[in-house]
């Protein structure tokens, strides 16, 4: 127990939960503003994954970890639009949906995978490295004392993870937002004074992809340089519950984010301070804490009126 | 974001009055999942298999690979020798004993998506008992058999204890239970249960007999009573005609006086049970050893698997034979063809994609456009 | 009958706004409207009047652009023009205030004028502290005062109408004037002091050019308030009078029907104890409350009917009857004992048939087989069920049975529910339910969307129960159906009862007033 108070414990652990929030704040971002307009995205893991292989793979091919991190957008972005079409033009059950668009991209990922990289007859993927995003650290910043190893010198998908908290809020806040949480309270309301709830949804569930594209772009080429298919590990359904318990707010993502991220740091830094806890108990931590935090809201979710139902336009 | 489960006896709000049509949702959006994947037609399923076929084509070619090649070379691997039509039937065992138990909670209005942690924690269960206690065969695998229904359906409970007393979505936490039980899992195979090697246990003694040649294991003969024993419960019993209500129309269920409280707790244990039941039949028959690895994922295919089923019991067998098919085939088709076999995953994600597109699709759209293209055009005022 | 004179008041009076021509509109198999001409002139204040499903709201829609219509043209300002969207409705002034106010509860006032008019093109840039400057303005000006930063939720009845009025000025100012704008029934929830300021608004637009379009069914508020009135019944257009020369009487008797369908049977006035008690029932919904001080008896053998345009509370009445819904204060007493609350399932034990309002949504699984539809209730009772297993050779034969005594066209009794006729499902309804040895029957809505034919077998079969025994409460919309069956009825208005009849005391225009608060029989009484 004696390695948990020291300063390189401490620094590397908070280092670390900034880091491994970004991929959170992404995704639960998108899903909040989804989510207000009346959409859950159910394949938010998909989306990520698919971002993620997007991402590896533009890097692969352009050899430029911000290209790829682009590439992840798109893959995000578009696998997205795909389940948004079945959810909101078809009407289809949005959580059944997002489940088959899950499974889809397991398959879809899994298969193209083993199609570029394996070599050979061998069809055991070869793990190759690329070009990834370095950490950057932000001159002056970075050097003060503590602060600045745990903020400032972290790479740029985390910089702009966390940039995206204040304008998510602005955009909250504006117009904008007026029209995305009209959408998902009261799409009769919207729709009578002339706007269009459809066109709304669907630009929710596409941002949330996208977004979730860069997520993904995070796991794949921004916290390492090789390409794993369980690399998601359940962080899209996290970034659901991140979503909910953060009651759809930018500032409440950011802080559940945060915790979840703090409970999953943990399990990669407890044993370096000597800590003896069995690895998997750790690596449980933010499933049993999401749990926690969706009990302690004890039912007192409110979930805007028309959320999960598909708006039907009377003609 | 619950589905079915509304608590009963507060006042009901009822949409407002008026007089005619006005801008609204459709009130009955839940009772259409159900109503939908139960009366889609076996026409919208083939049909959907054969797009998932075709869109699957090109990343084939992309493999290097034709087609034609491909696909019958999967059926030659599925059903090409007897050792291939008994790994067929084995998975398939396990695909319907989730698929049943995936399929009586979707019916009842219930998303049980918690079956992958119901069939590690039912594997886990069966092992647990078959290591550490040494007693004649029969009744070690009668109570590891029975040890595995009870830690699913327990897992399981846990969920729907959770959303009736603390409101808890069942969604995220049976999702999140998943992993806490692949971990679970993993712990103890890395730690007290493991064995020489670290990720596994000591070799699992006890085994399903094996009931033709040398691979189809009992397993086969456990599934088909769930079957027939679930199809019974469904269509015969009272609780089976309180689900079917539930899930099909929660207001009517209401009406009825049947409260959704008590079905969704008693489908819940069962539905996990018949999942651990999967996972104690997947070690005792086939794998013979609890491995970290145990599972790539079943119990989220089974989920395609009850969907595609229609979620009837005999639904779930057949598409549980043709998933399993499809695995087989595609492991085999690996050597032969050069494809890899995860090509099967990503056409059961199509399959599923397709079909959920079909279903609205075969109720309105082509046959509307159809109507309005043969009908000669009615001179408007 | 139509009438057209040229109006008394103001002087852009005979230019007009807007007219339409011939509209008609189908939803399925129900015709909302049917060649319904209408015409709104600049400066007037123009009811349309009607009772429910007469189409009044439908109308509105496809003016106000959410609704298309199957036929029918429109001009505006004297030009003919395509069928307008929402937004190019509001383009081009013609604005409107739902019944249901169309407002998004968690917002502030500011929020929600400005999501309304955001999609304008004057109001595309406007800001949110913008929005609440014109809100105070217009306020200050009309004598509509609110305030911009306050929650939706925070506001009484009388203000959210407030909002949406002001939010329809705004909208006519930004798009060049309000050219027509529409109430759809607006008084329905408002104190008597809120609707006299109402309708000096409505007056002072008038006055200023607006065309104003009032949807109701209140006599008296027409009389009151509007200079022209066009009454529409069954989807057509019946008259269009003008106000200053026509009476109550005469709207009532056009808005009901002039036909008198003679009376089916003789009436009863049971003796006995009565089978059901209801007394002070009171159902509260946050502030407000959805029924109060509901009081009445029914006895064994006697058809009572509960009159009242839908709304005035006696869905929530039902529902209470019937164990669905918990009321607040009051006692239900059937026969003799006390089941005030007892719970859906202990009152369906108890010896009530239930013909619920809306059978596709309640009475009936639709993707499921007539065999289990036919002991939807009953599915619990020994006769069906043993420890748990259905008894499916009981079942069956109860339900052909059924479908044999209750003439049902079906294949059999596997067809499933939805694919049978309106009619042949309420006899599936009827069927479950009268089967029961039932002391009192609770039928909702019973007749409604059936022909001729079904709707004679339904009233048939209920005054049957009566003649042997029962108690039967009857819940319809239809008011002839309530004239001919009704031993005695009751009449509902703003969720109490304002009226007591007995069969051959009341006919179609006293009633009418009555449902319509009108105050011939106790207006806000009790």
């Amino acid at each position: 127990m004696s390695g948990i108070l020291t300063e390189a414990f401490i620094v590397g652990l908070l280092a670390a939960t900034i880091r491994a929030a970004a991929p959170l704040i992404f995704a639960a971002l998108g899903e909040a503003f989804s989510q207000r307009s009346g959409v859950i995205n159910v394949g938010l893991e998909g989306y990520l994954l698919i971002g993620a292989f997007c991402a590896y793979l533009g890097s692969y091919y352009m050899d430029h970890a911000w290209l790829g991190a682009l590439m992840g957008l798109a893959g995000g972005g578009l696998i997205a639009l795909v389940a948004a079409y079945v959810m909101i033009s078809r009407r289809a059950d949005q959580i059944v949906t997002g489940l088959a668009v899950w499974i889809l991209s397991i398959g879809l990922v899994g298969l193209t995978y083993r199609i570029i990289f394996s070599e050979g007859n061998s069809l055991q993927p070869q793990r190759v490295a690329v070009d990834a995003f370095d950490a950057w650290a932000i001159p002056g910043l970075s050097s003060i004392p503590w602060i600045g190893e745990i903020l400032f010198d972290q790479i740029a998908l985390v910089y702009l993870a966390y940039l995206a908290v204040p304008v998510a809020w602005l955009i909250l806040r504006s117009r904008q937002g007026l029209k995305v949480r009209a959408a998902g309270e009261s799409p009769e309301a919207l729709e009578s004074a002339g706007g269009n709830v459809i066109r709304i949804r669907y630009a929710c569930v596409v941002a949330t992809g996208m977004l979730a594209g860069l997520g993904g772009a995070f796991l794949s080429i921004g916290q390492t340089d090789t390409f794993e298919e369980g690399l998601v590990g359940g962080r899209g359904f996290i970034a659901l519950g991140i979503a909910i318990v953060g009651r759809r707010n930018p500032v409440g993502v950011l802080v559940a984010a945060l915790v979840f991220a703090f409970a999953d740091s943990l399990q990669l830094w407890l044993p370096t301070a000597g800590v003896d806890v069995p690895r998997q108990l750790l690596q449980a931590l933010p499933y049993i804490v999401t749990i926690i935090a969706l009990a302690g809201m004890f039912g007192r979710v409110r979930h805007p009126r028309a959320f999960l139902k598909p708006f039907v336009r009377q003609a | 974001m619950s589905v079915g489960a509304e608590p009963a006896g507060v006042g009901r709000v009822k949409g407002p009055p008026g007089d005619g049509p006005r801008l609204s949702v459709p009130a009955a959006w839940k009772r259409r999942v159900v109503e939908a994947l139960t009366g889609a037609s076996l026409w919208t399923r083939v049909v959907a298999v054969v797009l998932a076929l075709i869109v699957a084509a090109p990343l084939i070619l992309a493999a290097g690979s034709n087609p034609i090649e491909a696909y019958s070379a999967m059926v030659e691997g599925a059903f090409g020798s007897d050792q291939a039509i008994a790994d067929v039937l084995n998975r398939a065992d396990t695909f319907i004993l989730l698929g049943l138990g995936i399929a009586i909670s979707i019916r009842s209005g219930f998303f049980n998506v918690g079956a992958e942690g119901q069939l590690w924690l039912g594997a886990l269960g069966a092992s647990v008992v078959a290591l550490y206690w040494s007693g004649p065969e029969p009744l070690v695998l009668i109570a590891a058999l029975l040890v595995g229904f009870v830690f699913g359906a327990l897992w399981s409970g846990l969920v729907a204890l959770l959303k009736l007393s603390l409101g808890v979505d069942e969604l995220i936490s049976s999702l999140m239970l998943n992993y806490v039980a692949i971990l679970l899992i993993g712990y103890l195979t890395f730690g007290p249960m493991k064995a020489y090697r670290a990720g596994q246990t000591e070799r699992i003694e006890a085994e399903l007999p094996l009931i033709f040649g040398d691979r189809l294991h009992a397993g086969i003969l456990l599934s088909l009573v769930a079957v027939i024993v679930i199809w019974l419960l469904v269509a015969r019993t009272r609780l089976g005609y309180e689900m079917r209500t539930l899930g099909s129309n929660p207001d009517a269920a209401r009406y009825a006086g049947i409260s959704a409280p008590s079905v969704i707790g008693r489908v819940s244990l069962l539905s996990g049970g018949l999942c651990g039941l999967a996972g104690a039949n997947a070690i005792l028959g086939a794998q013979h050893v609890l491995l970290s690895d145990f599972s790539p994922g079943w119990g989220y295919t089974a989920i395609a698997v009850a969907l595609l089923g229609g979620l009837t019991a005999f639904g779930v067998l057949l598409a549980a034979v043709l998933f399993g098919a499809l695995e087989i085939g595609a492991t085999n088709m690996q050597f032969t063809a050069g494809v890899p076999a995860s090509l099967s995953s990503l056409i059961e994600g199509l399959i599923l994609v397709f079909f959920l597109l079909a279903i609205p699709l075969s109720l309105s759209g082509p046959r509307r456009w159809l109507r309005r293209r043969l009908r000669p055009r009615r001179a408007e005022g | 009958m139509s009438s057209q004179s040229t109006s008394t008041a103001g002087t852009e009076r005979s230019v007009s706004a807007v007219r339409l021509s011939g509209v008609s509109k189908r939803f399925g198999t129900v015709t909302a409207n049917d060649g319904v001409d209408l015409e709104l002139a600049r400066g007037e204040v123009h009811a349309i009047l009607g009772e429910n499903g007469a189409g009044k709201s439908t109308l509105m829609n496809i003016l106000h652009g959410s609704v298309s219509p199957d036929a029918g043209s429109i001009e505006i300002d004297g030009e003919p023009v395509p069928w307008p969207t929402t937004r190019q409705a509001i383009e081009r002034g013609i604005c409107m205030v739902h019944q249901h106010l169309l407002v998004v509860p968690t917002f502030t006032v500011a929020e929600n004028v400005l999501l309304s008019v955001m999609w304008t093109e004057a109001g595309r840039r406007m800001s949110l502290q913008e929005a609440g400057r014109r809100v105070v303005e217009i306020g200050e000006r009309q004598g509509l005062p609110l305030d911009p930063a306050a929650p939706i939720d925070d506001l009484s009845v009388g203000e959210k109408l407030r909002l949406e009025i002001v939010t329809s000025l705004l909208q006519g100012e930004l798009c060049g004037g309000l050219r027509v704008l529409v109430l759809d029934e607006p008084t329905a929830l408002l104190t008597r002091q809120e609707i006299e300021r109402l309708f000096g608004i409505v007056r002072n637009l008038a006055t200023a050019g607006t065309a104003v379009a009032i949807i109701t069914h209140k006599l008296d508020e027409v009389m009151e308030v509007s200079d022209r009135v066009t009454v529409l019944r069954d989807g057509r257009r019946v008259s269009c009078l003008v106000t200053a020369d026509t009476t109550p009487a005469e709207l009532g008797r056009l808005m009901v029907g002039r036909e008198t369908r003679p009376r089916l049977i003789e009436h009863a006035r049971p003796d006995g104890p009565p089978v059901l008690d209801v007394s002070g029932l009171r159902v509260a919904d946050g502030g407000r409350a959805l029924i109060d001080e509901v009081s009445f008896e029914i006895r064994g053998g006697e058809i009572l009917g509960v009159v009242g345009v839908a709304g005035s509370g006696q869905d929530v009445l039902a529902e209470c009857v019937t164990g669905l819904r918990q009321p607040s204060d009051g006692t239900i007493v059937l026969n003799g004992q006390d089941v005030t609350g007892a719970g859906r399932r202990a009152l369906i034990e108890a010896t009530i048939a239930h013909v619920p309002e809306d059978r596709r949504v309640d009475g009936l699984v639709g993707p499921a087989t007539l065999r289990h539809n036919f002991i939807l209730g009953l599915h619990r009772r020994p006769a069906f069920q043993q420890r748990g297993w259905l008894r499916r050779g009981a079942i069956d034969a109860h339900a052909t049975r059924l479908v044999g005594e209750f003439e049902i066209r079906t294949r059999g009794v596997d067809q499933s529910a939805q694919t049978l006729s309106g009619g042949n499902q309420q006899r599936v309804i009827l069927g479950r339910e009268l089967s029961k040895p039932a002391g009192l029957v609770v039928a909702c809505g019973p007749t409604r969307g059936l022909d001729i034919v079904g709707t004679e077998y339904v009233r048939g079969r209920l005054v049957e129960q009566r003649d042997s025994g029962a108690a039967v409460l009857l819940v319809s919309l239809d008011l002839d159906e309530l004239l001919a069956l009704s031993d005695r009825m009751i009449v509902m208005h703003g969720g109490r009862v304002v009226g007591r009849v007995n069969a051959g005391e009341a006919d179609a225009e006293t009633l009418g007033l009555m449902m319509g608060g009108s105050a011939a029989h106790g207006w806000g009484g009790p």
